[in-house]
């Protein structure tokens, strides 16, 4: 198991510009760091092909790169960045937990950083028939599939991957791609697109899950073509939108009228040592470098938090 | 019975099926970060109801036949099972409170029944 049972100063959940830099001022501060992350181009900067207004950057570049870069500065502090995808929390706890699909975390203060692609509406038929057929885990699911053919509904590397760990019990994925084109690093796109045992439909929209106590087929349309139908036993989705990410969360911490979370002006929510930042706060300017600055101050109130001070230390030196 | 009890596929009919005292059944595996989750509750579960319910989870890696029987495709599941009867399903993990107020409830209508009966 991955890091079971290690612990942390600081855990931030997401890797996007929020996340990765609370990351860059808790790490510098010596805070043992770390951030759990669904991969690069799972959020908002990293599918942004291109980036011409972060502060002193002149050239353009993608919006991967840009986090790669802020990811590598927070590294070279001594922040640890792990692929996992958060399930849970307890936060009322002293030492908070935080679970992921591969391993149990915990630390002392925790950073939400999940940004605002959550989805909003189900699919048709998809709560009725969860956990029977539908998933949102192919590791914890995906034995239950041997040889049989399935749907992944996504373009994320998140569902990448799910569908090629998917492909070590599964006859067939259906890869039902909403977008024309994957949203994912290259060697990932490179891999699905070779494997023999994934079939891509690209600028496909999931529709509907069929089945009567059990999933027998899923319809969708694609650009073009008529609807059409898959006859398949499992649906495992991980489609996005434009939500707060915050279901991991349940209930644990203050919402306003609109559902949003409460945070002061340190971005600390209704439970000390647990801060939000980023898009996943509502009214809030969707751009990098705000969510970077909603970041830096989460980052150095932790810290503060953690040494018991009453005032925020700035390092005016370096 | 303080904690959980690990039930195999051929212990499940007397473990289960014929326990005297209603049952909460976790289907699970190691590598399922959601029912790795729903451990340590179960933990407490079966302490703090001792007496009252038993709980048993069963290993769907090692022993996947009820959980087949019992059309299990997403882990973890929990079935709470009274007199043999699978009287409430649960798909997925729950924070504790909720998962003491679907226990809670399973347990008054269970008491219920009896009482009619």
């Amino acid at each position: 198991m991955v890091n079971e049972g290690q612990q942390y100063e600081v855990i931030i959940i997401g890797g996007g510009p929020a996340g990765a830099t609370a990351a860059i001022y808790t790490a510098r501060a010596g805070l043992k760091t770390l951030v759990l992350d669904k991969g690069l181009t799972a959020g908002a900067l990293g599918i942004t092909s291109k980036i011409a207004n972060y502060p002193g950057l002149n050239a353009e570049v993608s919006g991967a790169q840009l986090l790669e870069n802020m990811r590598a500065q927070a590294r070279s502090f001594g922040a640890e960045f792990i692929t996992d995808k958060v399930i849970g929390v307890n936060l009322l706890a002293e030492q908070k937990s935080v679970y992921g699909n591969n391993g149990t975390y915990t630390g002392k203060a925790v950073i939400i950083a999940t940004g605002s692609m959550g989805r909003g509406n189900r699919i048709k038929g998809e709560d009725e028939l969860l956990g029977r057929g539908v998933s949102y885990c192919a590791t914890c699911d995906a034995a239950f599939f041997r040889g049989q053919d399935v749907i992944v509904a996504g373009n994320s590397d998140e569902a990448i991957e799910e569908a090629l760990f998917l492909t070590r019990f599964v006859n067939r994925v259906h890869f039902l791609c909403p977008t024309p084109e994957l949203k994912a690093p290259q060697p990932l796109i490179d891999e699905i697109s070779a494997n023999p045992k994934v079939q891509l439909y690209k600028g496909a929209a999931l529709k509907e899950v069929i089945g009567t106590g059990k999933v027998q087929a899923v319809r969708f349309t694609q650009r073009g073509l008529p609807e059409q139908e898959l006859a398949v036993s499992g649906a495992f989705i991980y489609l996005q939108g434009g939500k707060p990410i915050t279901d991991f969360l349940v209930g644990q911490l203050k919402l306003n009228d609109g559902g949003c979370l409460l945070v002061d002006e340190e971005y600390q929510t209704s439970i000390p040592g647990v801060f939000a930042v980023g898009d996943i706060l509502c009214n809030h300017i969707k751009q990098a470098v705000v969510a970077a600055a909603d970041g830096a101050i989460a980052g150095m109130a932790a810290e503060k938090t953690l040494r018991g001070r009453k005032q925020m230390t700035v390092d005016w030196s370096k | 019975m303080n904690e959980p009890v690990h039930v195999t596929d051929a212990a499940f009919e007397k473990a289960v099926l014929q326990s005297t005292l209603p049952v909460l059944v976790d289907f699970w595996a190691p590598w399922c970060g959601p029912c790795r989750m729903v451990a340590p509750i179960l933990d407490k579960i079966a302490k703090d109801y001792e007496g009252k319910v038993v709980v048993a989870k069963v290993n769907t890696d090692e022993n996947n036949q009820w959980a087949m029987k019992y059309g299990v495709q997403g882990i973890p599941t929990m079935l709470f099972v009274a007199n043999g009867k699978v009287v409430h399903q649960q798909v997925g993990a729950l924070p504790e409170e909720m998962l003491r107020g679907t226990l809670d409830q399973f347990l008054e209508v269970v008491a219920e029944d009896k009482k009619a009966g």
